[in-house]
């Protein structure tokens, strides 16, 4: 059964291997020139003495929004669980109906919830080795490339699913979801377009839960850090502003600005503004150290409908055949 | 005595609105070779992936060997090869075998070994890039290797040549014969059937129309020409009347003779048999439960 599971899948296996060997390529070629500097950076900020900041003073302009555009080249990295679920989920049962192999399959010695289960588990190797190794390639270059200051894995939405304990989760997802759309659609091809489609609406549905994980933390916003405190990233995730006027009501920035004319909305100048008038102006963020939580929180979500979708699947085809 | 090979008590199936299968009632004895007869969408592919496990019945139950279709016993006992004869293309015929020998605990390797030689089937090509006929025989040498006490072949024949049939059905009889095992084979081809049968059951609209011993059927029906004009007595128990001139042929059930010299009688074949009955769906002809019981054994 392991083996016919490794014979039926292995192109497939090959196929996403080879797009996340592609990807690894490329991004390992354009972030192996940040490895030095950011280790300058890191020194910097970990002894955080003049003398340790030197070399780091001399260059950290140089990558200020360097590649600005990763972000986007970092998102193709989030097409890797969807092709785990297109092309190792949903053929799983659409394909033998599609071909009528079923037939073939189910009538051996061995019950339909046992060819399941053994696929599975397959499958879910494969995927949490696949998520992993996504893992620790977003993560290395999301480490080496915040330098450029544009890099935030908190905050950005995309990012955020790409590195750190989510992506093995992603991709377990992924397959469950395609398999279980396989079982209903039972066309490869339609099987395979509905589970992106499906995959990037739960995604989405999950960057609109993502902030309330956690009921942000409130600042009074700082604005112009002094001295070294200039170089440092904090890969904080800031979500807007809560300004209220001196009865307390919560207004927009629109309304502080006209309260406090002539100025551009949330900068320090308001804010100083609307102190002074006995308002209030705090901001409103997820601290960096908060990212672990938010992390867990998502994979616990995702791990959660993966047995359920898993779950549903099994009974059913365990129940009945046609 | 053994429970029967394959029973089925009031089996339905019901696609959304339309039913394959109603009612159905069938018991057959181990050892029987049967032929399931009747036309396209009479639910003979239904009343085999019942069977095999491969659906669900609307209500009533299947048994083989008295075991549920699909557990782990009746999937060890019961080997199926679907119309369409299904195998993964990309595999070759060595890796289909291996595969089948990893999926069922018992497995004749020489069987599958000596009947895949002599086919001269490559055991290297892969499925997908064999003929039709060829493809056919690697599954049926995957049911066979499994040793079934049921072997279910839909439509077994389709895709052979009047040729390879012949020589099919033989090798197939020589394979089973040795080891008792129960064959229940569809086919629309009943001619292809004469000689290696030992029971028919005739499947129409969904229900069980005929089921029962051929000779013995045959031994109790039998044709009758005659005038068209004239009226057979009513103690006659015909299942069809067709007229050809001023000639009337009847298909009758038992063995009363008519005295008028005028009609003729004489023995019936299995063809003609089965399409009398298929030709009078509702036939007060329905064979009564004296035909369906069957003794054992075979």
């Amino acid at each position: 059964m392991l083996w016919l599971a490794w014979r039926q899948h292995r192109l497939q296996f090959l196929a996403v291997a080879a797009v996340l060997a592609a990807l690894a390529v490329y991004l390992i070629h354009i972030t192996l020139p940040m490895v030095g500097p950011t280790r300058l950076y890191q020194t910097c900020v970990t002894l955080d003495t003049d003398a340790a900041c030197e070399p780091w003073n001399e260059i950290w302009s140089r990558f200020v929004g360097e590649r600005s555009d990763l972000t986007q080249v970092i998102a193709l990295a989030n097409v890797l669980p969807g092709l785990a679920g297109a092309f190792w989920g949903a053929p799983l049962i659409a394909r033998e109906f599609e071909r009528g192999t079923h037939r073939l399959a189910w009538t051996q010695g061995v019950t339909r919830l046992r060819w399941l289960t053994v696929k599975l588990v397959v499958l879910a190797c494969a995927a949490v080795l696949g998520g992993t190794a996504q893992a620790v390639l977003m993560t290395w270059v999301a480490d080496n490339w915040r330098i450029n200051q544009t890099i935030n894995r908190f905050n950005d939405r995309i990012l955020f699913d790409a590195v750190g304990v989510v992506p093995p989760a992603l991709w377990l997802f992924s397959v469950a979801l395609g398999t279980a759309v396989g079982l209903v659609i039972r066309r490869t091809t339609a099987a395979m377009a509905v589970t992106l489609a499906a995959l990037a609406l739960v995604l989405i549905g999950l960057n609109f839960a993502r902030p309330h994980y956690a009921t942000p933390a409130t600042r009074v916003p700082v604005y112009g850090q002094e001295g070294r405190d200039m170089y440092r990233i904090t890969e904080e995730w800031r979500q807007g502003y809560l300004i209220r006027d001196r009865d307390g009501k919560a207004i927009s920035s629109w309304e502080a600005n006209a309260l406090c004319p002539a100025m551009t909305g949330a900068d320090e100048a308001v804010r100083d503004c609307l102190i002074g008038q006995g308002g209030q102006m705090l901001e409103r963020y997820q601290p960096a150290d908060r990212f672990a939580r938010f992390q867990w929180t998502e994979n616990g979500i995702l791990l959660a409908g993966t047995v359920l979708i898993g779950g549903l699947t099994i009974g059913r085809l365990r129940r009945r055949a046609d | 005595m053994s429970s029967p090979a394959l029973q089925t008590q009031l089996l339905s199936k019901r696609y959304r609105r339309v039913w394959a299968l109603r009612d159905c009632s069938l018991t057959v004895a181990p050892g029987r070779v049967v032929a399931l007869v009747g036309p396209n969408g009479a639910g003979k592919t239904t009343l085999l992936h019942a069977a095999a496990g491969l659906l669900t019945p609307t209500s009533g139950t299947v048994r083989v060997f008295a075991e549920v279709p699909g557990t782990p016993p009746a999937l060890s006992t019961v080997a199926f090869v679907a119309q369409d004869k299904p195998l993964y293309d990309s595999f070759t015929v060595a890796q289909l075998v291996r595969m089948a020998r990893g999926l069922n605990r018992q497995w004749d390797r020489a069987l599958a070994a000596r009947r895949l030689a002599a086919l001269e089937i490559p055991l290297r090509r892969r499925a997908g890039r064999l003929s039709g006929g060829q493809q056919s025989q690697v599954a049926f040498t995957l049911a066979v290797a499994k040793r079934p006490r049921l072997l279910l072949l839909d439509e077994p024949l389709a895709n052979l040549d009047p040729l390879a049939r012949t020589d099919f059905m033989r090798e197939l009889m020589g394979t089973v014969a040795a080891n008792g095992t129960t064959v229940v084979l569809s086919s629309h081809a009943i001619s292809d059937l004469v000689g290696t049968c030992d029971w028919l059951v005739v499947l129409n609209r969904g229900q069980v129309q005929v089921s029962g011993d051929i000779d013995e059927l045959l031994g109790a029906h039998h044709a009758l020409s005659g005038p068209a004009a004239d009226r057979l007595p009513d103690t006659v128990a015909v299942i069809t009347r067709t007229e050809s001139g001023r000639q009337a042929h009847h298909l009758v059930r038992g063995t009363a003779p008519v005295a008028d010299p005028r009609w003729t009688s004489r023995p019936v074949g299995l063809e003609e048999l089965v399409l009398g009955y298929l030709r009078e769906p509702d036939a007060a002809a329905l064979p009564g439960p004296a035909l369906t019981t069957i003794e054992g054994g075979g």
